[in-house]
């Protein structure tokens, strides 16, 4: 029977086809209880004890939440446990900043699908399909908690919220919208242009930002359509995510207006389209003179801005580090390499040109210490999940280097961490994390002082997830690699990583959901995130000792609504991935 | 019949070449490999000339895979000497990175890389290892995927194909590199019966071809039809070598008339 057949284990079919439970279409509803919940005795009695004690809980809850439960400290509060003590006057920016973030999500969302299009088209098979049962499992808990908590605040507040709810996923939606395919002939045109008109009314909105002249608003808001279209236009991923990077980016210049940090995050945005439009001119005739000149660009980019900015040890070491790599890509360009000193120098050309235009714009924001409630969590928790990866990453390779030092530097550290309770480290880095960071200048912020501990704490987590993963990958895929002729450093890095990481994604996502959660001790040293609004809203006259479940329960439900999602989503990211295997 | 002024037919040792050439590509002289107290490898002499396939047949636990994972260095040898296309394989990294650069080798496992198209995992070396331009590459794998006949599939994952697909991937992917010499390390092991045959036959056409090949395997009947010479080890050493014919119907040593009369 089974002549031609590869023997596949059905346990690994079954894993591979990602289904929960085993239901066929064939089976009505009614079919699949009488086989999986009454198939015989004692699992009847099983479904039937916990189903009514479910339902018991399920009922006593339902009457609690609905009858019994005063819900005003939430009601009166509700800004509060979102935004914290963020300036009222300045609320506008969270309201750009949420239609911009919606916005990048749509393009996001865009970008995956247009991947997964090319990637299937290459194949020659059909694209996957995301349903719509796929998304509503995935986002359900989090919808049910912005529609209670609104449906809490709806009596204080008017129906402005659902209005901006509304706004949001307009945005999403027009977002994805401009990531279609582009129709051809005039109505086509018509057509691509529909989604473009609520996201320049959403830049337009920028305006309203009380200390952004209204000029720059309105120049913004035409940037950012010229660039919707582009992307449109082309419909090419990179250019999409560029997009979507940037959207995000924006929407947290609008909310902090640090100049700081910017051009970094803007070049890291561009990037993906800047080096599309490279892989589309790349001749390989005039691959080492491009690579010259890229790296030669590079080195310079490196001394003017050290010059420029003032000589300080810091960009001491910027400039012989830049000096090095400009070097190592000089080499390379030589040697004919693959272009590498052109995309230096490309980044280069890009960050000196964001770094000039933050200059130029020099928006004033409203300092993070400012901020509060869920948005602060949600805030810090992103930030550190994307500071703690990386050196996760490394502390990982560093603990299986051959280099003995290495190894024991990165081991001592991920144990020494590991060993520590994050909270004696939080209050530790109240005391005494400026004395490290900043030489003598002991004034940063609480916020960033914990960002930067949990940052630290979770390096240490990944560290070891991630090395967990590396240890899963077959020794067989270094031996390939090695009889190839290929370096360490390559086989690592294209080779073990990218398998590696595929393995480790579900508890990396238990790593970045207990992350979030963890943020909630950052009340313990006074900076004022969801769970510890309570303390204030409980320290308002009207509610001292009143409603104290209900607050609890409240921000329990607002926890439990993100994790859910975010794990609901790894699983579904690992679904996706599995496909290849 | 053999040539005729081949010296014997049956040696003593690996050091006579059987090829079609006279210049020598592999030389390995006096080689041991010790895994901790255990001695896998014992005063191993062996050369293999240009266009020469040599198939090494044994036991298991004999030495065969060792000595091939020696030659690219995937295991270090303790003692002795390996010279491959002239380059001596020592602790220097530069060397042992060209000596596997002009050796391809393919796995009992296959190893392809399960996170790469076959497409990718063909032209990843070449493109990292060499510079090849990407479009350069992939015209060279579409050229090698004809040559093993599954053009089509190079868009696919490996986890799709067929073992005997996937083992024919591999062979492709090596060559991507333009090796000098090819390591077979029990290729057709893993493989269901019916799917044995067709890599066989993609690798007797790169014998054909003037392939240079070490080919550990079981297949007596690829080692009549396609060896020069045959090797037979035993606990770590050469019992003995001699031409397929020589080796197959007229055996000297007792060890290999009890080997042979084993699995034929």
């Amino acid at each position: 029977m089974a002549g031609g057949e590869i023997a596949i284990d059905p346990k690994i079919q079954h894993a591979l086809s990602g289904a929960g439970s085993p239901r066929h279409s064939d089976q009505t509803p009614g079919e699949w209880v009488k086989s999986n919940l009454f198939n015989n005795w004692y699992n009847g009695v099983i479904t039937l004890v916990f189903g009514a004690l479910a339902l018991v809980l399920g009922f006593l809850f339902l009457r609690f939440a609905v009858f019994n439960a005063r819900w005003e400290p939430v009601r009166d509060n509700l800004e509060l446990f979102f935004v914290g003590r963020y300036p009222r006057e300045e609320r506008t920016r969270l309201v750009v900043q949420l239609l911009l973030m919606s916005g990048s999500v749509g393009l996001f969302i865009g970008w995956l699908r247009q991947r997964s299009h090319a990637e299937a088209e290459l194949a020659g098979v059909e694209p996957p399909s995301t349903s719509a049962r796929d998304i509503v499992s995935s986002y359900w808990a989090l919808v049910v908690f912005v529609f209670v908590a609104l449906a809490i605040g709806v009596g204080v507040d008017s129906f402005r919220p659902w209005l901006l709810l509304l706004g949001c996923a307009i945005s999403a939606a027009a977002a994805f919208g401009i990531t279609m395919k582009p129709r051809r002939g005039a109505f086509g045109i018509g057509l691509a242009a529909l989604p473009l008109v609520p996201l320049a009314l959403a830049g337009a909105v920028l305006s309203t930002v009380s200390d952004l002249n209204n000029g720059a608003a309105y120049l913004l808001a035409i940037v950012a359509t010229v660039l919707l279209a582009i992307v449109q236009y082309l419909h090419r991923p990179a250019f999409t995510l560029s997009a979507g990077a940037l959207a995000g980016v924006v929407s947290f210049q609008v909310l902090s207006g640090s100049e700081q940090l910017s051009w970094v995050f803007l070049t890291a945005a561009i990037v993906p389209a800047a080096f599309d439009v490279l892989s589309r001119v790349d001749d390989h005739d005039g691959r080492s003179l491009s690579g010259l000149l890229g790296s030669a660009v590079f080195g310079a980019g490196v001394v003017f801005y050290v010059l420029f900015t003032g000589v300080t040890s810091l960009r001491l070491i910027v400039l012989v580090i830049g000096l090095g790599v400009a070097v190592y890509a000089l080499v390379g360009a030589l040697s004919g390499g693959p272009g590498s000193g052109r995309r230096l120098g490309v980044v280069t050309v890009l960050a000196m040109a964001t770094w000039y235009i933050g200059r130029l714009i020099d928006l004033d924001g409203i300092d993070w210490t400012q901020w509060g409630g869920l948005h602060l969590n949600l805030v810090v928790a992103a930030a550190s999940t994307t500071l703690a990866f990386p050196i996760g990453l490394l502390l990982a390779l560093g603990r299986r280097s051959s280099l003995p030092v290495m190894r024991w530097l990165c081991t001592s550290y991920i144990e020494l961490i590991r060993g520590v309770p994050l909270i004696s480290l939080l209050l530790m880095a109240q005391l005494f994390v400026g004395f490290f960071l900043s030489s003598g200048n002991n004034n940063l912020s609480l916020t960033t002082k914990s960002l930067f501990v949990i940052t630290m704490f979770s390096s240490a987590y990944i560290a070891e997830i991630v090395r967990g993963g590396l240890q899963a990958v077959p020794k067989g895929q270094t031996e390939a690699g090695q009889a190839m002729g290929m370096s360490p450093a390559k086989i690592t890095r294209l080779l073990v990583l990218p398998q590696a990481l595929r393995a480790v994604i579900p508890s990396m996502v238990g790593q970045f959901i207990s992350l979030f959660k963890d943020t909630s001790l950052l009340t313990i040293i006074g900076v004022l995130e969801f769970l510890g609004v309570r303390e204030i809203v409980h320290a308002q006259p009207d509610f001292r000792g009143f409603g104290l479940v209900e607050t609890l329960v409240f921000v329990a439900f607002g926890f439990w609504a993100v994790s859910f999602t975010m794990s609901r989503e790894s699983q579904r990211l690992e679904r996706s991935l599995n496909v290849s295997n | 019949m053999t040539d005729q002024n081949a010296p014997a037919a049956v040696f003593a040792d690996a050091t006579q070449m059987m090829g079609k050439s006279s210049d020598v590509m592999i030389e390995v002289s006096g080689v041991d490999k010790f895994f901790g107290a255990f001695q896998a490898l014992t005063d191993i002499n062996m050369r293999v000339g240009k266009q020469e396939v040599v198939v090494v047949i044994g036991p298991s636990g004999s030495g065969k895979s060792t000595l091939i994972r020696c030659i690219n260095r995937l295991e270090k040898h303790d003692r002795g000497e390996i010279v491959v296309d002239g380059v001596e394989l020592g602790d220097d990294i530069r060397n042992i990175q060209e000596i596997r650069r002009e050796t391809g080798m393919v796995f009992q496992s296959f190893n392809l890389f399960p996170h790469l198209t076959v497409l990718d995992n063909i032209t990843l070396a070449p493109r990292q290892v060499r510079k090849t331009p990407k479009a350069e590459a992939e015209a060279t794998a579409m050229e090698l995927l004809e040559r093993v006949k599954i053009p089509d599939q190079a868009r696919k994952y490996p986890g799709q194909l067929s073992g005997g697909q996937q083992q024919r991937v591999a062979i492709a992917r090596s060559l991507a590199m333009s090796p000098k010499v090819m390591l077979f390390d029990e290729p057709t092991s893993a493989l269901d019966p019916e799917m044995i045959k067709e890599v066989l036959d993609t690798m007797k056409d790169l014998a054909d071809e003037g392939m240079t090949m070490i080919c550990v395997t079981h297949e007596m009947g690829f080692a009549r039809e396609v060896a020069d010479r045959v090797v037979f080890m035993a606990e770590g050493q050469v019992v003995e070598v001699g031409t397929p014919e020589h080796f197959f119907d007229n055996p000297q040593e007792e060890r290999t008339k009890l080997f042979l009369s084993q699995i034929l």
